[in-house]
């Protein structure tokens, strides 16, 4: 009986640290009406120096129009390893992306920011379209974009 | 006091097991009609030897217009971007002198390991 107890003490003190060290966050990005195609996205992490830590999300899946994601692009040299496993399509004009991911506790109140880069064909590229820091505080206030992003928000 | 400690422990364990179920439940990934998503991961590796070749092409855009020649094959295919939901089905993509290759339909799969995940699940993804 006792060495039951001891097991479960122990499996349970292995799970419960794993819990505690992240948290499932919802990006939630809705789009203006902007009269054009669907529009690549790309979300990524910058830490308190602003150097690029990796991506979250890249909405789009022609890799060759990650250039025109141009700061993301920048950071990352358009590396597709960069985006492997969360890569998914482009977004229409007027709809929403949700978002839902478990990142790192690590990274809020810790100086990081999230940026979206975005472009659409045949119109404008909008580098870093949102900047928002990654702030607990911060979580569930929209912050409106500049040219196809109508308001971004995220959730925990 | 045995019966007291066998009944924590089992309340534990439950825990412990209703929260990875609770979790695993969020990353199941939604059906390709719910949330238009476009697995690029593992086992996608012809796509980008395709577009490799199909990289020269510009966009367009203010930036380049000069990529935009006018020629009778730039950007006027039939999977061009200029539906919304281009991508979202996972649809044939060609480029000029190049055979069509599909993207594989499915879900995302395990994020890259940058830190920034903590349990490395895939992101779900719903477009509304």
């Amino acid at each position: 009986m006792k060495s039951i107890l001891a097991a479960l003490a122990l499996t349970t003190a292995l799970t419960m640290p794993g819990l505690a060290m992240a948290r499932q966050v919802t990006l939630t990005t809705e789009l203006n009406r902007y009269g054009g195609d669907g529009a690549y996205l790309a979300f990524y992490v910058t830490n308190a120096s602003g150097a690029y830590v990796g991506s979250l999300w890249m909405a789009g899946s022609k890799s060759k129009y990650y250039e025109h994601m141009s700061d993301w692009y920048r950071a990352t040299g358009g590396s597709r390893s960069e985006v492997s496993g969360v890569t998914g399509a482009s977004v229409g004009a007027g709809r929403t992306l949700e978002i839902t991911v478990d990142l790192a506790d690590a990274i809020f109140d810790a100086g990081y920011a999230l940026h979206i880069d975005a472009a659409v064909e045949d119109m404008r590229e909008s580098p870093s379209e949102i900047v928002v820091p990654l702030t607990t505080s911060g979580a569930g206030a929209a912050v409106a974009g500049r040219r196809y992003i109508a308001r971004f928000s995220y959730s925990m | 006091m045995n019966k007291t400690l066998t009944i924590l422990a089992m309340t534990t364990a439950l825990t412990t097991l209703i929260a990875l179920s609770g979790r695993a439940e969020t990353h199941i990934a939604p059906p390709l009609a719910q949330g238009e998503a476009v697995a690029l991961g593992e086992g996608s590796f012809v796509v980008p030897l395709i577009q490799v070749a199909c990289a020269v092409r510009g966009w367009g855009g203010d930036h380049d217009d000069d990529d935009e020649g006018g020629d009778d094959d730039d950007e006027g295919d039939d999977d061009d971007e200029g539906d919304d939901d281009d991508d979202a089905e996972g649809h044939a993509m060609t480029c000029a002198g190049q055979p069509a290759t599909t993207a594989p339909p499915g879900a995302p799969s395990a994020p890259p390991a940058n830190g920034l995940f903590g349990d490395g699940a895939a992101p779900t993804v719903v477009t509304r």
